[in-house]
């Protein structure tokens, strides 16, 4: 059998570091949940919607006339995905879930893990709420992770 | 109303995807794309009036990556030279506006792709889409998932998911849509044919995603030279007329876009419709090349197109409607699931597989006349763009 002679090639990695700014918007949305445990949303002055995450401008109306207001740690689930699969095809112990909460009032969503919820429990449209972690430091994962609402509560 | 500045394609030349590039630099690809267009034209580089190329930094491992295909496409020291992000569709269509400003112009678009050239798993694509996410709100997300290599296809079950919950189409129908395709491929290339089983019994990768319903990867070039239709006549080759082109962009949150649903495609398609004249796609359009990136996408794309009823997408999947043979064929080519997934230059060679068609000269021609024919890109999570552009035999 004859041997295929190597591709030539040069090898090389590209690598630089940023610390990207959060904005003014970001930078109360982040605050308030450090801090209180808030989600904060941005109204839109002409329009009237609520943007989560915020936003110092609505691309809608086009406009930087926004007021900010509390919005209810909870929503409904908009889509998930669950991966029950290593990349080499063997099954997880643990799977993990990623999915997007519409918060209740508000226009957009939050991605995020969904946690203490098996897949099949799941369901698009079904109430959800968020678990904030308890070390926070201004980030989005201060927001642990999204879970069913519970119905005792 | 005569209109001498009609815009058409009057040469086109392709890697195609899947091939073997072992050893062939990502330039000399699209060199050898944009060569043969020239020679199906039957032009050489002296009469290029401009030159247009599509390209993604990260995908490529260069900064400005533009600047190294310029060369490439004929286009160093051309009086007008593009360089964009996008899908090479995108490039069609600022070559669409160029030659619509100067009718006397000959237009070189053109994209190229070398995954093959990214080292590691899954040739690192899960790096490539988290790091064109939102750096605030949703890439810290996307980099702490335990298996990274698993992200695409779970937003692809994501996008899948919300659609499975508004339609009727089930995971089998999915698995219909990936084997027309994968055996549309394989009927050009000889290759033995796929079955719906063997599908469903392909690897799950974040349900309801499976190996063979997400498309892979694959190195590809493809160049396309447009003029106008008055030049179009000292050419050899018979043109194929843009008659319309379209394309918008969803918003930028990724929390925030319609999952299951495709309404950049749908205005995309607006557009070019209303520049094409026309009025029910679903009877004018003889046959469609559509992102498959994955198998439901496929189905969100006939219908943001116009092309199926929402309401009448399974019984149009059961009864071979979009087959070969069907009353719209949609992906005869293979598609990205039979042929692979060039990013950047999927949409360009879907139009490329139009012309193809329209002008009869593709390997695998269908028993009828294509006349009006329609090419779709979608930018996948990376960027909710889409691009339509109709072509016509008149």
């Amino acid at each position: 059998m004859s041997k295929k002679k190597p591709e030539m090639t040069i090898g090389g990695t590209i690598q630089v570091d940023y610390e990207w700014s959060v904005g003014n918007a970001g930078e109360r949305f982040f605050t308030e949940i450090k801090d209180h445990k808030r989600i904060m949303g941005a109204r839109c002055r002409t329009c009237g919607r609520v943007m989560v995450p915020p936003r110092i401008f609505c691309e809608e109306c086009f406009v930087d006339a926004i007021e900010w207001v509390e919005v209810e740690p909870k929503g409904t689930l908009v889509t998930f995905g669950d991966c029950y699969f290593s990349t080499d095809g063997k099954r997880l112990d643990e799977p993990w879930i990623l999915g997007i909460v519409r918060l209740n009032g508000a226009d957009g969503g939050l991605i995020h893990f969904i946690k203490e919820a098996k897949a099949e429990d799941l369901k698009i449209g079904m109430p959800m709420e968020i678990v904030f972690s308890d070390e926070r430091k201004g980030h989005i994962l201060d927001i642990s992770h999204f879970r069913p609402v519970k119905e005792s509560e | 109303m005569v209109m001498e500045n009609r815009v058409c394609i009057v040469g086109l030349g392709v890697v195609e995807p899947g091939g073997n590039t072992r050893g062939v630099a990502h330039k000399e690809l699209l060199f050898h794309a944009t060569r043969r267009a020239l020679d199906d034209a039957g032009i050489e580089r002296e009469l290029i009036g401009g030159a247009i190329t599509a390209s993604s930094d990260f995908t490529e491992g260069r900064s400005l990556s533009n600047q190294y295909t310029l060369d490439s496409i004929g286009g160093v020291m051309k009086p007008c030279d593009l360089r964009l992000a996008e899908d090479g569709m995108h490039a069609l269509f600022a070559g669409y506006m160029e030659v619509m400003v100067d009718p006397g112009l000959l237009m070189v678009v053109a994209a190229v792709q070398k995954p093959s050239e990214r080292v590691g798993r899954r040739n690192g694509f899960h790096k490539i889409l988290s790091a064109c996410l939102d750096p605030i709100y949703n890439r810290p997300i996307c980099n702490t998932v335990p298996h990274a290599e698993s992200l695409e296809a779970v937003f692809g079950a994501m996008d899948a998911r919300a659609y499975m919950e508004r339609s009727r189409v089930t995971e089998e129908l999915l698995a219909r849509v990936a084997v027309k395709n994968i055996n549309n491929a394989a009927a050009a290339s000889g290759e033995p044919a796929t079955a719906v089983e063997d599908v469903l019994a392909s690897s799950e990768l974040a349900w309801p995603l499976r190996d063979l319903t997400m498309a892979r990867e694959k190195d590809a070039a493809c160049t396309l030279i447009l003029t106008s239709e008055k030049n179009a006549g000292k050419l050899r080759k018979e043109p194929v007329f843009i008659s319309g082109v379209g394309w918008s962009t969803e918003g930028s949150h990724l929390a925030a876009r319609s999952y299951g649903m495709s309404p950049d495609t749908q205005k995309a398609a607006h557009q070019a419709y209303r520049m094409a004249g026309i009025r029910r796609p679903e009877k004018e359009i003889d046959l469609a090349e559509v992102s498959d990136w994955y198998a439901h996408r496929e189905l969100i794309h006939v219908e943001a197109l116009g092309l199926c009823d929402p309401g009448e997408t399974v019984l149009r999947i059961e009864d071979g409607g979009f087959d070969r043979e069907g009353p719209i064929p949609v992906n005869v080519s293979g598609g990205l699931l039979g042929k692979g997934n060039s990013l950047i230059v999927s949409g360009l060679l879907r139009v490329a597989e139009v012309a193809r068609r329209i002008r009869g000269d593709a390997v695998d021609v269908t028993s009828r006349k294509v006349c009006v024919g329609l090419a779709h890109s979608w930018g996948g999570f990376i960027s909710p763009t889409a691009g339509v552009a109709v072509l016509s035999k008149w």
